[in-house]
């Protein structure tokens, strides 16, 4: 179990995350907030790149900066913009980070096949990494991050550059790993956690917004989120009254989902709060929180 | 160990090391190659060479009372056959001049005369006489031998010997050591300028092969999976002596290559002479040639390891190239000079390198690089790794 203690976190002057309190024990855990929120900096201290302000972090109890590299040794980590030489090939390149997180050759040699075939990259063992797309160096990635079998897996926002059939693929491998392990992964995109995430952790303002599974989190919303069509010309107007979360054209109409404290037209329709309904909500633009 | 095969591994990169090869033969042909293929470089230098093996040959390392009245006697026989040389050409009896003595008495009082001057360098350049080259360097080593007692050591110094300049002057004449057969010029010089030449290679390239030692990996983004990995912050000291074996290694390597084509000027007949002889300088302590060499290339080393701990440091608290050559370029400026001025490595036990200044200098070499490089790795541990 991975236990975050109040912990905050400043650079320099300005505070990042105050507060912060989690648990994490074996799932899949979406961390879920827009750009700029925090979640790289929470990450980079679960990965002991950074050392909190204040608070402590613990694994079974101890502090995971004074279990150094018996920690380190438990942990995958895919980073937000993650590196690689780009002379290297995969082969070469897992060789280099296993033997960072002390993995002998040999038992390297014979885990490195068997993770890129997990990422399909069999194939491309022996190929320069430049000549990669983005999909493969994702996965490349994704593979140094199993390379150690770890207890906590770490991604932060790992489907960046992964193609619409790529991101199912690794929905799927996710869930796979998840079962026995904390698999922590960071993103902006609602869809990437939605049908994975067995909680989902938001940040705002500095501080866990919420951390419960989904049905939870959407009780929130729960009677709030209707649906209605009207005409084009009524949009503007009714936009400026209700927080609209999603808006298409059918039939020379517009449909629109939208969220107001109670149902007060009879062509509304009440529908079930999504995870994205709550983003949406959650993280508006400050200028409508006002005008609301 | 695995982790810093690994770090050696991304240092000798092929394209690196193709470069660093280029970079070589460059300054090689620039710098290097002249020393090697031009020595001895013309005359009287082959001359006192040529002496230099005869002397060695015949008497051994050491030049005794004896001996002396040998290459003296040599000296009188070759002035002999000048003179026939003289008698049995018409120009210098045009000239009336029936005698080597003669010949360069008239010489010397005759500067301006352009008949004797056209006859002179007919003689020396035109037909290149052995005997009226030799001649004189000969009679130069007797000479040196003669006033040994007066003139030894002096000629190398601009200024009044101090007292321990003069008592090492003294000591080298009393201990008879001064009688080592050893022709400094042009032995000497010519190890004196090809081994400064072989340290400024050496630095460049060690300079080239380590710059990227961090910054490769900043650049690259490695260092959120680096130091989240096992091995975690401790990776720097695993870098550092990474890069101190490449620098080892390189500086090793090329030491071979090119003091293995140094060994080509046929300098082996002198290894083993005193370098404190009277036909030369005078060190601070009573190496042998060969010991020469090999104090030379121990310091070698010593510069290269310095500069190379420096580049590390310079490549770990660097965010781009040009603020690494910004301020290696500097560095290397220092070192450079200090080489040129024969300060390191050549004539650092010279009697006119003062030995608490050179101290002074190699202390700072070590001390400073070594106190950099422990505060970076300290630094790393308790630094949030931003990148
Ligand atoms: N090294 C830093 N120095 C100062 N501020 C930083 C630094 N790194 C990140 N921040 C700030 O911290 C906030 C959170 O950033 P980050 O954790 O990267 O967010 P996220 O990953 O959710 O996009 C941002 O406002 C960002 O500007
Ligand atoms: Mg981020």
């Amino acid at each position: 179990m991975l236990t975050v203690t109040n912990v905050n976190k400043k650079f320099g002057n300005e505070s990042i995350l105050e507060d912060i309190q989690l648990e994490f024990s074996n799932g899949v855990y979406g961390l879920l907030a827009p750009n700029g929120a925090g979640k790289t900096t929470l990450i980079k201290m679960l990965t002991t790149l950074l050392y909190p302000t204040k608070g402590e972090i613990l694994y079974e109890g101890q502090n995971i900066f004074s279990m150094g590299e018996n920690y380190r040794d438990l942990i995958g980590y895919l980073p937000q913009q993650f590196g690689y030489y780009k002379n290297y090939n995969p082969y070469q390149y897992l060789q280099y980070l296993a033997a960072l997180k002390g993995i002998s050759k040999q038992a390297a040699n014979e885990k490195i096949p068997k993770l890129l075939k997990l990422v399909a990259l069999e194939d491309a063992i022996k190929k320069k990494m430049r000549k990669f797309s983005g999909g493969m160096i994702q996965r490349v990635g994704i593979a140094q991050a199993m390379l150690n079998d770890p207890k906590i897996l770490i991604l932060d926002e790992p489907t960046a550059g992964l193609d619409p059939k790529e991101r199912v693929r690794f929905r799927n491998l996710l869930s796979e790993l998840a079962r026995d392990r904390i698999v922590i992964l960071s993103t902006h995109i609602v869809s990437d956690v939605e049908s994975i995430a067995n909680q989902i952790i938001m940040i705002k303002d500095k501080q866990v917004l919420f951390k419960d599974s989904i049905q939870i989190i959407c009780q929130k919303l729960q009677g709030k989120v209707f649906e209605t069509e009207m005409n084009f010309d009524r949009v503007q107007e009714f936009r400026r009254h209700y927080l609209s979360l999603s808006e298409r054209q059918e039939n020379g109409r517009m449909m629109i989902r939208f969220i107001a404290e109670e149902g007060s037209s009879s062509n509304w329709k009440q529908v079930n709060p999504t995870l994205e309904d709550v983003f949406l909500f959650e993280y508006q633009d400050h200028s409508l929180e006002q005008l609301k | 160990m695995r982790i810093i095969i690994e770090e050696m591994k991304k240092i000798f990169h092929p394209v690196m090391l193709l470069i660093c090869l280029l970079i070589n033969l460059l300054m090689y042909y620039i710098f290097i190659d002249f020393d090697i293929s031009v020595f001895p470089n013309g005359r009287p230098a082959t001359d006192m060479y040529n002496i230099g093996i005869e002397m060695v040959d015949k008497y051994g390392h050491e030049l005794d009372e004896n001996e002396l009245k040998d290459f003296t006697k040599v000296l009188q026989q070759e002035i002999k056959k000048a003179d026939k040389y003289i008698q049995a050409d018409k120009e210098f009896s045009n000239l009336g001049i029936t005698s080597y003595r003669e010949f360069i008495d008239m010489r010397k009082e005759n500067q301006e005369n352009p008949e004797i001057d056209l006859l002179s360098s007919k003689i020396m350049f035109d037909k290149e006489i052995d005997l009226f080259w030799e001649i004189p360097q000969r009679e130069n080593v007797i000479e040196k031998m003669e006033f040994v007692n007066e003139r030894y050591g002096y000629s190398d110094l601009v200024q009044l010997p101090t007292s321990k300049q003069d008592q090492r002057i003294q000591e080298i004449i009393q201990s008879g050591k001064v009688n080592a057969i050893f022709p400094s010029y042009p032995v000497e010089y010519n190890f004196q300028t090809i081994s400064q030449s072989i340290a400024i290679t050496i630095l460049v390239s060690v300079i080239f092969m380590i710059s990227p030692i961090f910054i490769r990996d900043y650049k690259n983004n490695m260092f959120g999976l680096q130091y989240s990995s096992k091995i975690g912050r401790g990776l720097v000291l695993k870098k550092v002596t990474a890069g101190m074996l490449a620098t080892f290694i390189i500086t090793t390597f090329l030491i071979i290559v090119y003091y293995g084509l140094y060994s080509t000027n046929d300098i082996g007949m002198f290894l083993e002479s005193e370098i404190n002889s009277f036909m030369g300088t005078v060190y601070w302590y009573d190496f042998s040639f060969l010991q020469l060499i090999i104090m030379t290339i121990l310091l070698t080393y010593v510069i290269t390891l310095s500069l190379s701990l420096l580049a590390i440091f310079v490549s770990s608290i660097c965010k781009n190239y040009i603020s690494i050559i910004g301020i290696q370029l500097p560095l290397f400026a220092v070192l450079y000079w200090l080489i040129k001025k024969r300060v390191l490595p050549v004539e650092a036990f010279h009697l006119t390198s003062s030995q608490w200044e050179i101290g002074m200098i190699y202390s700072i070499m070590i001390i400073i690089p070594i106190s950099v490089i422990g505060w970076i790795v300290r630094n790393r541990q308790t630094k949030d790794i931003l990148e």
